[in-house]
């Protein structure tokens, strides 16, 4: 081997170039993710707390959006044998909003129980920002192949996998369970839609996961042959 | 793994001690050390052909297989 073909081998194998490109590109993408989230996290959370503050019920209440079936002028309060509900106008919108006063104890422990869920899944979440970042660290020195980073990248990958999981279940089951409450009344629901490109990304990461782990068991089998 | 490396019997017959195989095959002791504990994942033909002619044995001398 020439000096020249050595002093090239050397500099690829202690300056991982692509992989510290790959790992800062990561980082400033990320980071901007997170700023644009962040104003719509202040945005929803603004909405929310002046909502709250204009209409003392709203924690006793649920909203439902129905096509529009009769006239404005028509839109009164209707009742059933289980619940009464309230027909308002949307302005400009093919849309009617149904609020619901009273609803069972059933529905309000299910959106509790799934709530407490979203948040343990959300603190996983920030916990898992912490983890890439260590993982970007440890990308950006040329270590990607080894039993720390799967397990890095397992912590990453497993809270965005529930995450997608559990938002599509709630969906999915608040939306049957509207159309539930609606079918006494003849109402059609305007469905909340499901994002399968939540799926998108942890899919990714676990084939990548598969491939690493190959990866190591390969190598590990490697530097075991005699 | 199945497969059992009977290297310590066939040291200890032509009385030959780790450090002198190493050195005679061209191997480091570690790695025959993995070998002789049965914890080599592979072993390379070159690597058997050395052993072999070193203590002057036959590949089955050394390998074994025993069913799990």
């Amino acid at each position: 081997m020439s000096i020249k073909q050595e002093t090239t081998l050397t500099m690829k194998q202690n300056k991982p170039i692509k992989f510290r490109i790959f790992s800062i590109i990561l980082v400033i993408i990320y980071a901007f993710t997170i700023i644009s989230h962040f104003g719509d996290l202040i945005k929803g959370f603004k909405d929310g707390y002046n909502e709250f503050n204009e209409n003392s019920l709203y924690n006793n209440t649920t909203f439902l959006k129905v096509e529009r079936q009769i006239p404005t002028e028509e839109l009164q309060t209707l009742e059933s044998s289980n619940y009464t509900i309230a027909l308002k106008n949307i302005e400009n919108t093919s849309e009617v909003l149904v609020e619901f006063n009273t609803l069972s104890p059933f529905y309000n422990f299910v959106d509790n129980f799934l709530m407490f869920f979203g948040v343990v899944t959300l603190i996983a979440i920030i916990i898992s920002v912490f983890v890439l970042l260590k993982f970007l660290q440890q990308m950006f020195f040329g270590h990607i192949a080894s039993s720390a980073q799967i397990k890095r990248l397992r912590y990453i990958t497993y809270p965005l996998l529930s995450f997608a999981v559990f938002n599509t279940s709630y969906i999915l089951f608040f939306n049957h369970l509207h159309e539930e409450l609606l079918q006494p009344f003849d109402l059609k629901l305007i469905k909340e839609d499901i994002d399968t490109s939540v799926f998108f990304i942890p899919i990714i990461l676990l084939v990548i996961l598969e491939v690493l782990k190959q990866h190591v068991k390969i190598k590990e089998e490697q530097e075991l042959t005699i | 793994m199945p497969i059992i490396v009977n290297l310590d019997v066939m040291m200890a017959k032509r009385k030959m001690t780790l450090n002198e195989l190493a050195d005679r095959v061209g191997i480091t002791i570690s790695n025959l050390s993995i070998l002789k504990t049965n914890k080599a994942k592979a072993i390379r033909f070159s690597t058997l052909e050395a052993i072999c002619r070193e203590l002057d044995c036959q590949p089955g001398d050394i390998l074994e297989y025993q069913p799990e």
